[in-house]
């Protein structure tokens, strides 16, 4: 049959990280002890909500353009334990939201989170907002309230885009303390050179099992370890694979694809493998030489379900 | 570009030919059956909600899985018939994500009237008591309300072939004049003004990052100074002509070596690229241990 993508070794590992991470949530739920490392970003959390709570000003959190997605719960998570402590100190909270689902999902995590601490009285409706799903008239509106209300702390965790510098510079402005995460690499470098605490890359996942300790999430974290470290195997060894096969073996058939024929190898003089030749990568995306598919039969009628 | 309706295409049970009745009945519908699920969710007894909700997740992310995973045929066209049980799977797939995506989208619909009605409640409530700042409540209140007229009025003049032909033909007409002159004059514009302010921002920010105050800032620093310099022409052409006098490009490996571009590229190519490749990977990685939890329905909420 005719596909783009023939080759299952991709899929297969795909399988093989996802088996990493469900092994890894089995083990810590069995009562396994795993460590997780110190990270700054986190432990300032306290030190933050310490802050706005003398100067009686409010903790700012802000999950960036995030939507009801892995990403905008794991930034609803954290704020989630953010409010906690917030809550114990009656510190005002402002969380502040550019997608309409999150917004709902993030209005009864935060409810949720004051009643489980007993002072469901302290839960303000409106401290949690949906702004816009305007990119720059979200940042337009989370800058005014950082500056109308002078928030103390502010947590910038989630998908950040070109608003960040925005929202972080006004944050500077008004001397708030500054904890950020972005999953858009890009934006990575502004947080840092705007913020005071930047979580990179996966910090930002592992902060809900550093918070919490609960053995799912630390479980998951050692298994994305694991899964990291496969990744990083994977490279290494196909790197020098690739090399010495560069190196001492030759290309002696070249691939040709001609339209509405079947792929075949040819017989070429001998000459050094190209990139997209060697082995490593054709276990990924392996060629295979076969007779081409017939053409479908048509229906004689329109089909009735599914859509066009 | 101004959207005109599209011509008659084949249509199933969920589609409806833009401004006729039935579309308008199909998003009636669509708005009772959603609420009528909501309110079924709400009588459900309490200890059967998180089984529905695991389900649904469930079987939601299984189909997004396997629409992922199953193999995809090239050349897919639902007038054909599948040579065999796997391509009969495969257009099943193809051929059911329209819907499956516009369930999804009339719940997120649905969702931001919920966001809509936060908006007002703050504004509104704002408004009414006559607290601080209320000024800037009533500007967002009538510029939200305006919007919401004009744009709707704008679409809905737009749904019939000779509406979308009339608005194309005369955009000076009232209704899309309007819309044209709150969403292309206004709001566009002040979206741009924003992004513009981001150059000053950037511009402070740098300013506090490139100040040495350890051993990291003074390496951020260095290296970020050689990648400008490196990018900036007159500088480039400048060095090179300096180098030049010493050997010409090919002639040393050393002297080649220190030109500005070359080092700019093994710095990006060498350590910037690698590193962000890295975090990809890890972010890649969280993303995938988030979603298999949320999927799984193995994720509990902040306060268990």
């Amino acid at each position: 049959m005719q596909y783009y993508d023939t080759g299952f070794l991709q899929v297969l590992f795909v399988l093989l990280l996802m088996a990493f991470i469900l092994f890894n949530i089995q083990r810590a739920r069995g009562g396994k002890q795993l460590f997780i490392r110190r990270i700054p970003g986190l432990s300032a959390i306290d030190e933050a909500i310490g802050r706005s709570t003398e100067m009686g000003r409010p903790v700012l959190m802000v999950p960036g353009l995030s939507g009801l997605d892995p990403v905008g719960i794991q930034a609803v998570k954290i704020f989630g334990y953010i409010t906690r402590t917030a809550a114990r100190f009656a510190t005002p909270i402002r969380l502040l939201l550019a997608n309409a689902p999150l917004y709902s999902v993030a209005t009864e995590m935060i409810r949720d989170v004051y009643q489980t601490e007993g002072v469901p009285e302290r839960f303000d409706p409106q401290s949690v907002r949906f702004v816009t799903d305007r990119q720059f008239a979200f940042a337009a509106g989370v800058a005014g309230l950082i500056y109308r209300e002078r928030v103390a702390a502010a947590f910038l965790m989630g998908d950040w885009y070109a608003e960040s510098l925005i929202v972080a510079e006004s944050a500077n402005a008004v001397g708030a303390i500054q904890v950020a995460a972005s999953t858009i690499t890009t934006q990575t470098p502004f947080l840092i050179a705007a913020c005071d605490y930047v979580m990179i890359g996966d910090e930002f996942y592992a902060a809900s099992a550093y918070l919490s300790r609960e053995p799912v999430l630390v479980g998951s974290l050692v298994g994305q370890d694991w899964a990291k470290l496969a990744i990083a195997s994977v490279i290494v060894l196909f790197s020098l694979f690739g090399s010495v096969e560069k190196r001492f073996v030759q290309q002696t058939a070249e691939w040709v694809q001609e339209p509405g024929k079947a792929g075949e190898y040819r017989p070429i003089p001998a000459r050094m493998k190209n990139n997209d030749e060697l082995t490593p990568l054709r276990f990924f995306f392996p060629r295979k030489p076969g007779p081409i598919d017939p053409p479908r039969q048509k229906r004689e009628t329109a089909p009735t379900g599914g859509d066009s | 570009m101004i959207p005109v309706a599209q011509a008659a295409q084949p249509l199933s049970f969920w589609q409806a030919e833009p401004g006729s009745t039935r579309m308008w009945l199909l998003i009636l519908a669509a708005v009772v059956v959603g609420f009528l699920v909501v309110a079924a969710l709400l009588r459900a007894p309490t200890r059967a909600r998180p089984v529905i909700v695991s389900t649904v997740t469930f079987l939601g992310g299984l189909y997004f899985v396997l629409h992922f995973l199953w193999p995809t045929a090239q050349d897919y066209s639902p007038d054909e018939v599948p040579r065999n049980a796997v391509e009969g799977f495969s257009f099943w797939l193809q051929g059911t994500l329209p819907s499956v995506t516009a369930f999804a989208q009339s719940l997120g619909a649905m969702l931001l009237g919920i966001g809509i009605y936060s908006l007002l409640s703050i504004h509104l409530g704002r408004l009414l008591k006559r607290q601080k700042d209320w000024f800037f409540s009533l500007v967002f209140t009538l510029s939200m309300a305006a919007m919401i007229l004009f744009g709707y009025w704008d679409w809905i003049s737009r749904l019939t072939p000779e509406g979308a032909r009339a608005a194309a033909e005369t955009p000076s007409v009232f209704p899309h004049f309007a819309k044209d002159l709150l969403f292309g004059g206004l709001f566009i514009n002040m979206d741009a003004v924003m992004f513009s302010i981001i150059a000053f921002f950037i511009f402070s920010a740098a300013y506090r990052a490139f100040r040495i105050r350890s051993v990291e800032s003074t390496i951020l620093l260095g290296t970020a100074l050689i990648v400008m310099l490196g990018l900036m022409g007159g500088v480039v052409v400048s060095q090179d002509s300096l180098l030049n006098s010493i050997a010409q490009p090919g002639e040393s490996v050393i002297v080649d070596s220190l030109r500005l571009p070359t080092i700019r590229s093994w710095i990006q190519d060498n350590l910037q690229s690698p590193s962000i490749r890295a975090m990809e990977f890890g972010l890649a990685i969280g993303g995938l241990a988030m979603a298999l939890r949320l999927w799984l329905s193995i994720e509990k909420g902040v306060s268990h």
